[in-house]
């Protein structure tokens, strides 16, 4: 293992670190653009020259220190003037030629070249001649606009296309200053993981449709999370606004067991399905209209409807796998004391195509969360959505309550006729869906981004979702509604608050044993042999009749 | 477009006697580009015999070239032996020999003469080196402008599989060898060898970031040797005499013999091949002097990314040591020459503005240095410089000056810190009294009167 010195501080480190990484180990910071740990080293920002010696001789000038590997009696200096006086003449050369248009830039406050210039430079421009103009704002693909302006040329989007979404659909066309990134003709930047070249992009020169003109990056703040959109569970970071209580978007997190750096785009846009067309307020049917009524007199309505079926054939139960761990657990539960339904079922949304890099078939985050429950808590023939809906369908279900309403079919005349079958339909929902809207009561509860909890994702890895944003309206966790619920049925749930609901989770079920949100993390527990590390540089190929799902 | 009619070859140039003809030997020899006038001066006999196993061994090869001190005369000046000696032993990939023939420096034009003039003796020595590193492949790379070159020495490769020299299985001795021509789309970059490896796979020409080197990791991923037209046509004398012999024929310690371009305000302009390390007076001789009895006032000694030499420099011997100790390089041994009408503001503004137009965009250095400098030193042409911005262009200059992924940047920075410094006069005349001494200049956009 090579020793060197970095700033005076002497590390160890495996052969093959290169010196951006080791200085990390040292506690020193190597200002960068074009590096990126996922990808190739393209050396080409210029911005991590370091100064140096070897063996006591002087490198005879400044290295890229991502491009350098540690050696044996290697000594680097990250701040003296002379790696300094390096990176003021990068700085100044990469700023000759940039707009400065800071003021109206989405990537403004969390602008690496913002951050480096004021680290590391922070002086006037001494460019006393016209800047080059060049592409501005081109709609590069459906989801992302390009600003050549901008652009600092690190082709860190052409590396990520080229070596981790395997599909070359950027390239640094032109030469000098006149350099831009842009798509063979005709073609455009589409691929299912475009948008984490917006996420690459060092400055704002791609940004993302979704997110433009929306907030200002300073008052976002940051929600360590996982993303609902398959059962890959992706690591991410919610951002939201604490003024407005409104997600903005959402970005991967860094979890190498899971996702490495990388989301689909489709995950992206999970956050729009919590805040908009949601449930706010609790509705109970009078005379064919739909009423906002008060939760409580809603529950009261639903206990009313309920009540009858409770324990006879007439009655089914469905949960939904976007739900906690803990929900599912106090549903089961319930199943088991109160409801004693003979059709049980876990529905959520019918499964896609998935892909070969992050997306599996699966879309639901936590159906492997349910199975362990379920298996724990002694529940036999668990149904799933689809012959949730034929017994439905069937007529021999006559009620029928809904916790989340994630159903294999989002068909509204379908759910209509099969739903037109019973007496009694509640649901608790977080969406103005199909379900919601067909109810004879529906509570609204909180959205992914509002609820804290555990799922399991579909390697068996326990992790942790965490609430960003209070519930909206009237929403609140499933688990509080169903425990209204269970309280207007005249059961009194013995966990008094979520923690207790964690700590029995742990104690019944074999898959949660020893676990609390703390010891789970930001990063999630593994349970199980099962390996899901996505594709590093050089791995793996897409298909050649991969398309999207639909 | 280039037209057949515009590439007429050039006449040979008209070489003093006093010049030693080892490379340039058959140059100005009627049809001198043809095999049989190559036959007819005893071509080929060298590579019928190493091919045969007769002559010597691959590795004798290598070391005749190592102990000749052939330097590469592509700029770089590495010596070649070393160089082939860098190849892997033990890597299964096949190996390639590329040839640089992009000739992009500015004011450098040796090497098409070789490939016009006499491009047999360039295969040959293609051969013998393909031969000494074990490549069955060799590619030649020329420059996109070089469309009469290329067709001639398309020609030439044609003739000698046509005879039998190249193929498979070369005259029965079960060694195969074919040479390629690859016609690059005209950027400088591609001169740089990992731009021009790059360009050959098809990419856009970039350098590549070193190590791995193109030794290990070359073409296609394969362990390749680039080598330059000259360089390898070099390897036929020494082959052929000896390289104690060929190393004799120079001067002042350096070996052999060189191509020596001269161009500029002299009255000869021209090739001439003198013993390597001849001085620089000597070469100004062969071309007649400076341009109509002017006074001299700067060489650039080896294609324009060079620092000056001055006047007062003149006997310095042009081998890649001596002239180092004269702070400049030898580069392509292609001099230009400025006499006492030239202004070295218009002079560098005009490099500065080639190498901005050049720079490939890969590195910040280069990509946004070079534009500046270009700006800035036009601006000061034209009258518009300010006080600072005498100290501005030492510093850009310095800034781009090693911190870039290839020699591009030096190149455009080592000739403006050198003008810059050796006739700052002019530069701070221009500042100061907004004017050029040296008369007017086109100021662009250029009006176009149309009609009568």
């Amino acid at each position: 293992m090579p020793t060197l010195k970095i700033d005076g501080v002497e590390i160890t480190v495996p052969p093959g670190t290169n010196l951006v990484e080791a200085a990390k180990v040292a506690g020193k910071d190597i200002p960068i653009f074009c590096y990126h740990s996922h990808l190739s080293i393209a050396a080409n920002c210029r911005m991590c020259l370091v100064h140096g010696s070897q063996n006591g001789r002087p490198w005879p000038k400044a290295m890229p220190a991502c491009q350098t590997l540690v050696a044996d009696n290697m000594e680097i200096d990250t701040c003296s003037e002379k790696t300094q006086a390096v990176r003021k003449g990068v700085l100044e050369f990469i700023l000759i030629n940039h707009p400065l248009d800071c003021p109206v830039c989405d990537k403004s406050g969390e602008c690496m070249l913002q951050d480096n210039f004021f680290e590391h430079s922070n002086r006037p421009s001494r460019f006393h001649e016209y800047k080059e103009q060049k592409l501005k704002t081109y709609d590069i693909g459906p989801q992302i606009i390009y600003d050549g302006e901008r652009c600092i040329n690190c082709t860190r989007c052409v590396r990520f296309m080229d070596e981790i979404a395997l599909d070359n659909q950027l390239a640094q066309i032109n030469r000098g200053d006149r350099s831009v990134i842009a798509c063979a003709e005709g073609k455009q930047l589409d691929h299912p993981y475009a948008m984490n070249t917006v996420d690459l992009c060092p400055v704002g020169a791609l940004l993302g449709k979704d997110f433009r003109f929306q907030k200002r990056a300073w008052f976002l703040q940051h929600t360590d999370s996982v993303c609902p959109g398959c059962a890959r569970g992706c690591n991410v970071v919610i951002d939201s606004a604490r003024l407005e209580n409104e997600v903005y978007r959402i970005k991967p997190r860094d979890n190498a067991a899971v996702n490495g750096p990388w989301m689909c785009d489709d995950g992206r846009w999970t956050y729009h399905q919590a805040r908009e067309r949601r449930l706010t307020q609790a509705t109970v049917r009078q005379d064919g209209e739909h009423k906002a009524v008060a939760v409580d007199v809603a529950l009261r309505q639903a206990a009313t409807l309920v009540r009858l079926h409770l324990g006879k054939p007439t009655l089914a139960v469905a949960v939904s796998p976007h739900l906690t761990s803990e929900d599912l657990y106090l549903a089961a539960s319930l199943q088991k004391q109160l409801f004693r339904a003979s059709t049980y079922a876990v529905t959520g949304h019918a499964p896609w195509k998935g892909d070969n890099f992050l997306k599996v078939s699966d879309r639901n985050p936590n159906r492997r969360g349910a199975a362990a429950i379920h298996d724990a808590l002694g529940l036999k023939d668990v149904l799933d959505g689809n012959a949730l809906l034929t017994a439905v369908e069937s007529g021999k279900v006559k009620a029928l309550v809904l916790i989340g309403t994630e159903l294999p079919s989002a068909d509204f005349d379908r759910l209509k006729a099969a739903f037109s079958k019973l007496d009694a339909l509640v649901v608790l929902a977080s969406e103005k869906d199909a379900a919601a809207q067909l109810a004879d009561v529906a509570i609204p509860v909180a959205a992914f981004t509002e609820m804290e909890g555990l799922w399991v994702n579909a390697f068996g890895r326990v992790q942790r979702v965490r609430a960003c944003v209070p519930p909206k309206g009237d929403a609140q966790p499933a688990w509080k509604a169903l425990r209204g619920l269970a309280r207007q049925l005249d059961v009194n749930v013995r966990q008094a608050d979520h923690r207790d609901l964690v700590v029995d989770l742990a104690r019944e079920v074999p898959l949660f044993n020893n676990l609390t949100h703390e010891s789970v993390g930001a990063f999630g527990v593994a349970r199980g042999a099962e390996t899901s590390a996505p594709r590093k540089v050089g791995e793996g190929k897409l298909p050649e009749d991969f398309t999207l799902p639909a | 477009m280039v037209t057949e009619t515009a590439t007429v070859p050039a006449p040979a140039p008209a070489l003093p006697v006093k010049t030693v003809r080892v490379v340039s030997r058959n140059w100005g020899k009627p049809n001198s580009h043809t095999l049989p006038s190559y036959r007819d001066s005893g071509g080929y006999k060298l590579w019928e015999k190493t091919v045969k196993g007769q002559g010597l061994k691959p590795q004798e090869l290598i070391d005749t070239v190592k102990a000749a001190g052939l330097r590469g005369m592509g700029g770089a000046g590495f010596p070649t032996g070393v160089k082939w000696g860098f190849l892997p032993k033990d890597n299964p990939k096949p190996r390639y020999l590329v040839v640089n023939g992009d000739e992009g420096e500015p004011g450098t034009f040796k090497d098409r003469y070789i490939m016009e003039l006499d491009p047999h003796m360039f295969i040959e020595g293609c051969m013998l080196s393909s031969y000494a590193i074990n490549a069955h492949v060799c590619y030649i790379y020329l420059r996109g402008e070089f469309l009469f070159q290329v067709k001639r020495m398309e020609a030439a490769i044609d003739e000698a599989r046509a005879a039998g020299l190249l193929g498979k299985n070369i005259l029965g001795s079960g060694f195969d060898l074919d040479i390629h021509v690859h016609r690059g789309a005209g950027a400088y970059i591609c001169g740089e060898e990992t731009g021009l490896i790059e360009s050959l796979e098809g990419k856009k020409g970039q350098p590549r970031l070193k190590p791995p080197f193109p030794a290990v990791v070359g073409v296609f991923g394969c362990p390749t040797i680039v080598n330059n037209v000259e360089t390898l046509t070099h390897v036929v004398p020494i082959v052929e005499m000896g390289a104690e012999k060929w190393k004799a024929l120079g001067k002042n310690g350096a070996p052999g013999t060189k191509l020596y371009g001269i161009s500029g305000h002299v009255n000869k302009p021209g090739v001439y091949e003198l013993p390597f390390g001849s001085t620089m007076r000597e070469l100004l001789e062969f071309a007649g002097g400076v341009r109509d009895g002017k006074k001299l006032k700067a060489i650039v000694p080896g294609g324009a990314s060079c620092p000056l030499l001055l006047p007062d420099q003149l006997d310095t011997p042009l081998d890649f040591d001596s002239i180092k100790k004269a702070g400049t390089m030898l580069g392509t041994a292609c001099a230009i020459v400025m006499d006492e009408s030239t202004c070295m503001v218009r002079a560098i503004a005009r490099l500065l503005k080639f190498y901005a137009h050049e720079s490939c965009g890969q590195c910040t250095p280069c990509r946004e240095g070079t534009h500046w400098l270009a700006k800035m030193l036009t601006r000061i042409e034209h009258g518009e410089g300010r006080e600072q911005d005498l100290t501005l262009i030492d510093e850009v200059a310095n800034n781009i000056m090693g911190n870039t992924i290839c020699a591009l940047g030096d190149a455009a920075a080592m000739p403006t810190i050198s003008y810059f410094k050796k006739f700052r006069h002019e530069f701070e005349e221009h500042v100061k009294t907004g004017k050029c001494r040296f008369g007017e200049h086109e100021v662009a956009p250029r009006q176009v009167t149309i009609g009568p």
